[in-house]
């Protein structure tokens, strides 16, 4: 076809299902509650423009959401088996799909691991049902334990996400939430700090004083305890977020981090390819009309120049333990003669580590992840 | 045919700031037709610059040719020479003097004699000039003449019962000033057959024209197609165009002759090549250079760096187009370490330092960084670490180098430092003597003389170093007299002085542009002053940032920014990248302006804040 021709190749591929029960009170993320007519069309847009990009080898395929698994069995099955046939899979491929205690059964874990899919990444947020209600999931603490049982006997890799820094979680409650990975033996793990976006329920609730920010002092406290207690289950902090026994590292979200090229497909999806950023009609509706008519449902697209390739290679690659590449730096045009005296500065202070050609963030320096980095980038 | 030379006055106005010396020049222009009645517009002819009008200063001298039909019948050529009102540019009012044979001292009836009144004063009396003491604004409540008349004769020694009561606002005692220069002023010497000598009084550049010349023909006579010679410069032109200011240009075919003022063309490219105070004689036929000629030499220096979204093309551009328009403006091209590329800017005082920087400003929209003043001084090196001491040619070098950035003293290596002194006169109310003397005598001013004007007002004379003058002197005169204290003071010379190096070196990095030199003992307190300037300023970092003032590598000031109360950021998920990166870039947007010292982030704003701390110490 002559939208394929000519696309880049890329090793990474992003599907988007925006479907929701309910739209959770603190996301941000492109998703929509409701609308169950629509996930039929939804499924042929999303195949269509599949079959735009190029057939592969894929190394990774993440399906997220949105929760994937609200599709029905039937539907599932339909977008699982086009993916399958559109697109190659390379030696060793992941294949990640996202998944919601709430809405997982045995029967739609065991169409994905039949399918191919061979990870799941489950958003349990918490073991306290009175968080859970907070947090405005729809799923118990029950559910999470099943899910994750099921999920277990479904595929060989799982991911449970938890959320910390709740205005009313105590220090015991993130204790039972991280045994939950030794439990099940789960051998990856992303930990968020709750943050207020804007547009957000909780973002308006914090605005009227009826949500606060817990205190500095709290937070440090908890992404100490998170970092101790994980890494004390042999779970590596390998990302800001993201802890993972050795080899079990999420291979798709590191290709975000390390600035490779991703293919992406679905509402409000994103891909960047060679310098261009490109983000989809976020509106699943007006996404299934413009790739039905023939388009591209281009919401809006970017280009990532070298000053912005450069600025995200400070901001990305801090974010990693392996750290950014002071190679990788000077091939952006940034000279270590720039930034040198600055990570030195901040080097004596145990900030960062500067060895090997890298610059890492220690633990002192991830919790001021943000400031390192502005303080690090160019202008 | 030329004009008669009896029927010729050349004359100029001097007075303190602000005493009406642009209204009272406009008004001649009316009286004698040589402008319309004011419009609505607030206009004063002689000053050509929004600058100058706003800040009431003439910078540039012009001149204006008057034609006045006398009242015993005869047709006069007055030319009118506006000369620079303030103690930087006391050269270019000698040399508009010069060109003068009488003056209209210009005092204001409510305010009487201020300190640069007298100065000027004096220098007209130096010129031989007759002096028409005017008092200008009679009409306000304020003015009491009388008393003011009494002023004059007791601090100039000059008969002020001939002393006109004017008001330049309301067009009083206009007709008796135009009748006092043709009767008091005596008409110009002058020999027309002789050769030509003509004063270069002073020089603009323009656009449309290139370089014009201002001059008074004291010998022969000057014609379009003359070859000339500028003696000091020793540079030949040809004159392209001549003629009189009626204000605007007027071509005069019949040439210029000994006793006139005027203008020149004639294709000269730089105003470098142009020195106020030159002679121009005939290429053909030269007469010896008129006397009083001296070198323009600025005393204060400081750095000019781009801040901002102003880079250094633009500002060099600036500069270079802006010294077309003034000789006494000099620059080179200096790097500041933490500033970046910038240039190290010389005036000829404070005053022409201001404006200059303001007139960068506002003409070039250019936004700058200026670092503290400086004078020059000169650095006597020890004999045994001098350079070698001979040059090639087997003459001796000289032993003494001149240096105008705190940056190049060398930091051990020399015998002595000798610092320019001025010669001040401060003239102020006289229950403010005692506030005055204990400011000038901090400030290592040493006590010439003390004379009364009556018995309300006093002139105080010291001899003090320039740079404690060029500190914050003014704006300290001002405060302890609450605005009634004017000064006014003329370089005499260098003089040895226990001076040492301050660096202030932030997180152990030194920074050029804050070293000061300065007097051994005002070093701990002034470094201390610009420690705590900049604490105030540079904010917080992820880490401590030590502030030091050292003299070598001895400490004798320091202060600590405690590091921030970070924030924990950690909280990131996965997400837009395109939205958090500009996030992050916004955030440091928000650090723009900001200059690197080592490791440390450093506003623009401390830099200013240190030179604002001078005047706010003590």
């Amino acid at each position: 076809m002559a939208l394929t021709a000519g696309m880049p190749p890329a090793r990474h591929l992003y599907i988007h299902v925006p479907y929701c029960v309910a739209k959770c009170p603190y996301c941000d993320f492109n998703s929509i509650a409701g609308r169950d007519a629509e996930h039929a069309a939804y499924v042929t847009a999303l195949l269509i423009e599949v079959q735009r990009l190029p057939r592969g080898p894929y190394d990774t395929l993440f399906i997220g959401g949105g929760t994937p698994t609200l599709l029905a069995p039937a539907l599932l099955a339909r977008l699982l088996s086009g993916l399958r046939s559109h697109l190659d899979l390379a030696e060793g491929y992941e294949w990640t799909c996202e998944a919601n205690p709430g809405s997982s059964d045995a029967e739609r874990f065991a169409l994905m691991a039949e399918h191919g899919v061979n990870r799941l990444s489950l958003g349990v947020q918490s073991t306290q049902d009175r968080l859970l209600r907070f947090l405005g999931r729809v799923h118990s603490a029950h559910d999470a334990e099943v899910a994750i049982a099921l999920a277990k006997a479904a595929v060989p890799r799982v991911s449970a996400d938890l959320i910390m820094g709740l205005p009313d979680q105590g220090e015991d409650d993130l204790l039972a939430d991280l045994a939950l990975y030794r439990r099940h033996g789960l051998e990856h793990a992303s930990v968020y700090h709750l943050t207020y976006e804007p547009g957000t329920e909780f973002h308006a609730r914090r605005a009227r004083g009826e949500l606060a920010d817990i205190s500095v002092q709290q937070s440090r406290r908890l992404f100490d305890f998170a970092w101790d207690a994980l890494e004390g289950q042999g779970l590596v902090a390998y990302e800001t977020s993201n802890f993972a026994r050795p080899g079990q590292e999420s291979r798709h979200n590191l290709g975000y981090w390390r600035q490779r090229d991703y293919h992406a497909a679905g509402a409000g999806a994103v891909s960047t390819l060679e310098g261009v950023r490109t983000t989809r009609e976020k509106h699943p509706e007006r996404y299934i009309e413009g790739i039905l008519a023939g388009g591209a449902a281009i919401w809006k697209s970017e280009v990532i120049g070298r000053r912005e390739q450069l600025t995200e290679a400070w901001m990305l690659g801090l974010r990693l333990a392996e750290g950014v590449s002071v190679s990788r730096l000077e091939a952006l045009g940034d000279q270590a003669a720039r930034w040198r005296p600055l990570g030195e500065a901040l080097a004596r202070e145990g900030l960062v580590h500067l060895h090997d050609g890298r610059i890492r963030l220690t633990r002192a320096g991830r919790i001021v992840q943000d400031e390192v980095t502005v303080y690090l980038m160019p202008r | 045919m030329p004009h008669p030379q009896h029927l010729i006055r050349n004359f100029c106005i001097i007075a303190h700031i602000d005493h009406g010396k642009s209204t009272l020049a406009e008004r001649l222009l009316q009286a004698t037709g040589a402008m319309k009645e004011r419009d609505d517009k607030d206009l004063t002819v002689l000053d050509g610059m929004d600058l100058e009008r706003e800040r009431g200063i003439t910078i540039k001298a012009k001149a204006v040719c008057l034609w006045y039909k006398h009242k015993d019948g005869q047709l006069y050529q007055l030319n009118l020479i506006d000369t620079p009102g303030h103690v930087d540019f006391s050269y270019e009012v000698t040399r508009s003097l010069q060109a003068c044979e009488g003056c209209l001292l210009v005092v204001d009836a409510s305010q009487g004699v201020q300190a640069q009144t007298v100065a000027n004063y004096l220098l007209a009396v130096e010129q031989n000039l007759v002096v028409i003491p005017t008092l200008n604004k009679i009409d306000l409540p304020s003015a009491r003449p009388d008393l003011i008349c009494a002023e004059i004769e007791e601090s100039l020694a000059l008969d002020s019962s001939l002393a006109i009561r004017a008001s330049a606002k309301q067009g009083i005692g206009i007709t008796e000033i135009l009748e006092a220069v043709v009767e008091r002023i005596p008409p110009p010497a002058g020999e027309r057959g002789d050769r030509t000598q003509a004063l270069i009084f002073d020089a603009i550049y323009d656009d449309y024209r290139g370089i014009i010349l201002y001059i008074r023909l004291k010998n022969g006579g000057l014609h379009k197609g003359d070859r000339i010679r500028l003696i000091r410069s020793t540079k030949t032109y040809e004159i392209s165009d001549i003629g009189r200011l009626r204000p605007q240009m007027v071509p005069a075919p019949e040439g210029l002759c000994a006793g006139e003022v005027g203008f020149i063309c004639a294709a000269i490219k730089a105003l470098t090549d142009v020195k106020v105070g030159d002679t121009i004689t005939l290429e053909d036929a030269q007469a010896l250079p008129l006397p009083g000629f001296r070198e323009m030499k600025p005393m204060v220096y400081c750095g000019l760096y781009p801040s901002g979204e102003s880079t250094y093309d633009q500002l060099r551009e600036a500069v270079e187009k802006f010294s077309l328009n003034d000789a006494s403006f000099r620059w080179s091209p200096e790097s500041g370490g933490a500033l970046g590329h910038g240039f190290r800017c010389g005036f000829l005082g404070m005053l022409h330092m201001e404006i200059c920087q303001e007139r960068l400003e506002r003409e070039f929209d250019l936004d700058m960084v200026q670092t503290a003043p400086t004078v020059t001084y000169v650095v006597n090196l020890r004999g045994a670490l001098a350079p070698d001491e001979f040059e090639k040619d087997g003459t001796v070098k000289p032993r003494s180098i001149e240096i105008t950035t705190p940056g190049e003293l060398p930091r051990d290596g020399y015998d002595s430092i000798e610092e320019p002194m001025v010669m001040i006169n401060f003239m102020l109310p006289a229950d403010k003597i005692g506030a005055v003397m204990q400011l000038v005598s901090d400030r290592r001013g040493e006590f010439q003389k003390q004379e009364y004007l009556g018995t309300a007002r006093c002139v105080l004379t010291y001899k003090m170093p320039l740079a404690e003058v060029i500190y914050d002197l003014f704006d300290k005169l001002k405060s302890v007299t609450q605005g009634y204290g004017t000064m006014d003071y003329e370089f005499c010379g260098y003089q040895k002085a226990d001076l040492v190096r301050v660096d202030i070196l932030v997180h152990n990095n030194p920074c050029d542009a804050l070293a000061f030199i300065c007097h051994k003992t005002n070093a701990e307190y002034r470094g201390r002053a610009i420690i705590k300037a900049l604490k105030e300023e540079i904010p917080k970092h992820l880490f401590e940032v030590a502030l030091q003032a050292a003299i070598g590598t001895r400490v004798i000031a320091r202060e600590t920014i405690k590091s921030v109360g970070k924030n924990v950021t950690a909280k990131c998920y996965g997400g837009d990248v395109t939205r958090k990166r500009k996030l992050l870039e916004k955030q440091k947007e928000g650090k723009k302006r900001m200059k690197m010292i080592g490791s440390v982030e450093v506003p623009q704003a401390a830099f200013m804040a240190v030179l604002k701390s001078r005047s706010e110490s003590e």
